[in-house]
């Protein structure tokens, strides 16, 4: 297997760092193991994502070849999750400054991936890694609307999206006080709603989609979204 | 894909965002460098959930000996 090596380099560096104290500094020969694990992970990640193209436009939003690649994603996922909790739960959350921006960004798309449990138990362990440079915000807030839209509460930032996969339509997830979600927005450098969803052709008007909430509301947490 | 692809700045794939179709936009702009974070579907399949995020073509991964070097 193309990774094993550097896989079993962080093993040992991690039992090694372990032994002495928890989320001790980097070595430079640490780092590079790390960054070619993320490196494997971030690729992992994207892997069957990108097929999604092929497979919905050749076979449908809903058919089989499409679950059959959401169960390849969701072993994917599994596998990258217990690389990624391995490196964060013996070093910390490693900032852009200790493995690189892609590095970083890997860490807080994997756990964005991962299902409610990791989601809820990595969350603090990022916000913590937030409030010391370590994690981006507007990361942090893809985070923060995911989980708070599993259990069931209205998203704060808007970045949460849902595409009906049958129709082929998108509606932003249910949103709190949309009138002020620019101002939260900028506060953890996310563009603003208009920017962010013009790639999916919406246009973003928050009186209207005040107007519409309720029964959005009432659409989309009676399927509360699940991992 | 690999990441190096992906982010790469020469590989932006505008014309696929600004394409008809919808899953190829957000293929455009995971290939343009942005953070594809999505689909992310219920059991059931009744809906998925997108997120991304733009400009990380500037975190372009770089070769490991490459990036060891920046951060040394």
């Amino acid at each position: 297997m193309k990774c094993y090596p550097a896989c079993m380099v962080l093993l040992m560096l991690c039992l090694r760092t372990t032994a002495f104290c928890q989320h001790a500094p980097l070595s430079l020969e640490q780092k590079d193991a790390i960054i070619r694990i993320l490196d494997t992970v971030s690729a992992a990640d994207q892997q069957y994502r990108s097929q999604l193209e092929y497979v919905q436009s050749k076979h449908g939003g809903d058919s089989p070849e499409m679950k059959a690649l959401f169960a390849k994603m969701a072993i994917a996922d599994s596998l990258n999750l217990l690389k990624v909790t391995a490196i964060i739960d013996t070093f910390g959350w490693l900032g852009a400054d200790d493995i690189g921006r892609s590095g970083n960004t890997t860490l807080f798309m994997v756990i964005q991936h991962a299902g409610i449990q990791a989601q809820d138990k990595y969350l603090p362990v990022m916000r913590a890694a937030a409030a010391n440079g370590k994690a981006a915000l507007r990361s942090l807030a893809l985070l923060e609307d995911r989980v708070a839209l599993y259990h069931g509460h209205r998203q704060v930032y808007g970045s949460q999206v849902i595409w009906d996969m049958k129709a082929n339509h998108y509606q932003v997830a249910p949103l709190e006080d949309p009138a002020q979600v620019d101002k939260r927005r900028a506060s953890m450098g996310l563009p603003t709603m208009a920017e962010y969803l013009a790639p999916f052709d919406m246009k973003w008007d928050a009186v209207q989609y005040a107007r519409e909430l309720p029964e959005l509301e009432a659409g989309f947490f009676k399927k509360p979204a699940k991992n | 894909m690999k990441s190096e692809k992906r982010l790469a700045l020469e590989d932006f794939q505008m014309e696929a965002v600004n394409s008809g179709n919808e899953v190829e936009k957000m293929l455009g702009l995971a290939a343009a460098g942005c953070h594809f974070t999505g689909p992310h579907k219920n059991p059931d399949g009744s809906a998925t959930l997108f997120d991304y995020e733009w400009g990380l073509a500037d975190a372009a991964p770089l070769r490991s000996n490459d990036q060891l070097s920046l951060l040394a």
